[in-house]
């Protein structure tokens, strides 16, 4: 009985999972890339490019038709250069942090992988030829039967109306003009039917419209992620997102040039376990306005904060961003940190920007501000070096290394 | 007994007789279907009992380009799916405006505007249509209503290419079709 048991739960679950997994895989029932391929392939055929009286599972009329030559691109040919040209693109630019870059390639790779796979099928259906000997005699007899049988179904199948004319042998270019035109004695001709170049601007355009989607709804995936690490929020506004925050809405200011000085604050946390000789937790919160002028190109950030420690020493600090955007949207420059410990000047400690740290892009629906995305390692470093200078000026605590590096970030 | 045995042996060999040619039959119907979709056909006098499906509205951003430059003089549109933030599938409706005596072309997606770009300045005969008429995934039937057609040549295409897809060729329209849903439609458009 405790194996009937086991033997149906077994059997039910080798029915459930592969059909949870056909389904996970089938989606998307109607991709991007099918209804671009349509568009593509309509218009190859009203140019000529493509001769549909080879259509089907490459069954060949009886009528000869122009083959497509060999060195001529099909539709997928077309789509999978596109998409190259886009990954090349991708990779030349920067305008994306590393990781989107990455995604945005990965993706675009899978999809031109996938087009490679089907691109050879198509080929080959295209080329096939009427298959001689006696599989060809009974082949094409078959088929006479069917396409017989077809077309008496066929007066009922297409319910809708009636079938005028069945089996057109060559849909060629003016076949289908004729279709478009009907009995409209105007159209003598149709506009942009359609040049191959336009055409692939056209598609171009879509896609790179397409990607340019993708990237925004990644980016806002990655900022999603990113709340294990330092919370430093809203790596990316655009310029109405920003008109509409109300807590930004005065840091929003147009110059004399119309250009915008977007005034950007993020929040940072740090916690640590011991500091500066005390145990126990301890937590400091900031806020760094990020000041961009796109005018100028130059950028400036200050934040400034203080707290108690458990042993009654008031700790404060300013640090200072400041330097240019690079053409590239790469910010350059120094930071600073300014501390005092009570009323004991601890000093003034500094460094270079990571170039790496920020990256401002712009495109024409608005400015998107990407900003301090590989901060992390780069705010510990500097709390650290702002320990070990705190440590040092205190009394009695002359040497760093007493106290571990046990900050962490929270 | 003998006779008995023979009748028995006539009875079974007419039923295996009938179920060859029953098979037979039935593989010829068969091959009959495919033969008829993969074939090209011209098909008129439609009588299709079929209401055309209410008009998209158009966004503010569209409603504005209507405003300001009129229906346009030529269009296209892509349905498609894709995967949202959320992981869940999202549909798309893409779709590009031209209007060749402005020498302006838009793009729109979902109904938000994302380009305006100049185009060379034509004179064109306009489209009848409306691409507020067309809604994303309907029949061919609904398209049929909501253009009112009544003749189209059917294109298939290889699998190879497109599976179970179908370009449609009509009074100034094309359209492709994938399992039997409108992914594409275009207006076609004349020079004067």
């Amino acid at each position: 009985m405790k194996k009937t048991i086991i033997f149906g739960i077994l059997a039910a679950l080798m029915i459930i999972l592969p059909l949870h997994s056909v389904r996970a895989a089938e989606k998307i029932d109607y991709s991007f890339e099918n209804s671009v391929l349509l568009m593509i392939s309509n218009h190859m055929r009203l140019n000529g490019d493509v001769e549909s009286a080879n259509v089907g599972n490459g069954h060949l009329l009886s009528v000869p038709v122009k083959q497509l030559a060999q060195q001529d691109k099909n539709e997928i040919d077309i789509l999978i250069e596109l998409y190259a040209s886009q990954i090349a693109g991708l990779r030349r630019s920067g305008n994306h942090s590393p990781e989107l870059e990455d995604q945005l390639i990965n993706s675009l790779e899978d999809k031109v992988n996938d087009l490679k796979e089907r691109a050879p099928k198509l080929v080959e259906v295209r080329r096939t030829r009427r298959r001689g000997g006696l599989f060809g005699f009974f082949g094409r007899v078959a088929k006479a039967v069917g396409r017989g049988t077809g077309w008496v179904m066929g007066k009922t199948m297409e319910g809708a109306g009636k079938v005028v004319q069945f089996g057109i042998e060559e849909v060629a270019p003016r076949v289908l003009k004729k279709a478009i035109w009907g009995t409209n004695p105007l159209g003598s001709a149709l506009y942009r039917a359609v040049v191959r170049d336009l055409l692939i601007k056209r598609v171009e355009a879509v896609i790179i419209r397409q990607v340019e989607k993708r990237a925004e709804r990644a980016q806002v995936v990655l900022d999603e992620e990113e709340d294990d690490g330092i919370d430093y929020v809203a790596s990316m506004e655009t310029k109405s997102a920003i008109e509409e925050s109300e807590a930004t809405q005065d840091a929003l200011n147009e110059n004399e040039n119309g250009q915008i000085i977007v005034s950007f604050t993020g929040q940072m946390s740090f916690q640590c376990d011991q500091f500066v000789g005390q145990g126990g937790d301890s937590q400091m919160m900031g806020i760094i306005p990020v000041v961009v002028n796109f005018n100028t190109g130059a950028f400036f950030g200050e934040a400034s904060y203080s707290y108690v420690k458990d042993n009654g020493f008031t700790t404060t600090s300013t640090w200072v961003y400041q330097g240019t955007v690079s053409e590239d949207g790469v910010l350059l420059g120094t930071w600073s940190l300014t501390s005092t410990v009570e009323n004991v000047d601890v000093g003034v400690i500094g460094g270079k920007l990571d170039p790496a740290v920020g990256i401002i892009t712009e495109d024409g629906s608005g400015l998107y501000l990407y900003t301090l995305q590989d901060v992390d390692t780069e705010m510990l470093s500097i709390f650290q070096a702002e320990r070990d200078a705190i440590v040092s000026a205190l009394p009695g605590f002359s040497d760093p290394s007493e106290y571990p590096p046990t900050c962490r970030q929270r | 007994m003998k006779t008995k045995k023979r009748a028995g042996y006539c009875l079974g060999g007419a039923v295996v007789f009938l179920l060859i040619v029953g098979c037979i039959l039935i593989g010829v119907g068969l091959l009959g279907v495919k033969e008829f979709k993969d074939i090209p056909r011209l098909v008129t006098g439609f009588s299709f009992d079929q209401t055309a499906p209410p008009p998209v509205d158009y966004s503010s951003a569209q409603t504005r380009m209507i405003q300001e430059y009129g229906y346009p003089e030529g269009f296209y549109i892509l349905f498609f799916q894709r995967e949202g933030i959320d992981g869940d599938v999202e549909e798309v409706r893409y779709e590009e405006w031209n209007y060749y005596s402005q020498k302006v072309s838009v793009a729109f997606e979902n109904g938000e505007q994302l380009e305006l770009s100049e185009i060379p300045l034509e004179t064109v005969l306009p489209t009848p249509y409306q691409p507020g008429s067309f809604s994303a995934f309907v029949t061919r039937e609904q398209v049929a209503a909501s253009a009112g057609l009544d003749e189209w040549l059917i294109l298939p295409v290889e699998k190879e290419l497109v599976p179970d897809a179908d370009l449609y060729y009509a009074e100034g329209l094309t359209f492709g079709l994938q399992n039997e849903r409108l992914v594409y439609i275009e207006t076609m458009v004349g020079k004067e």
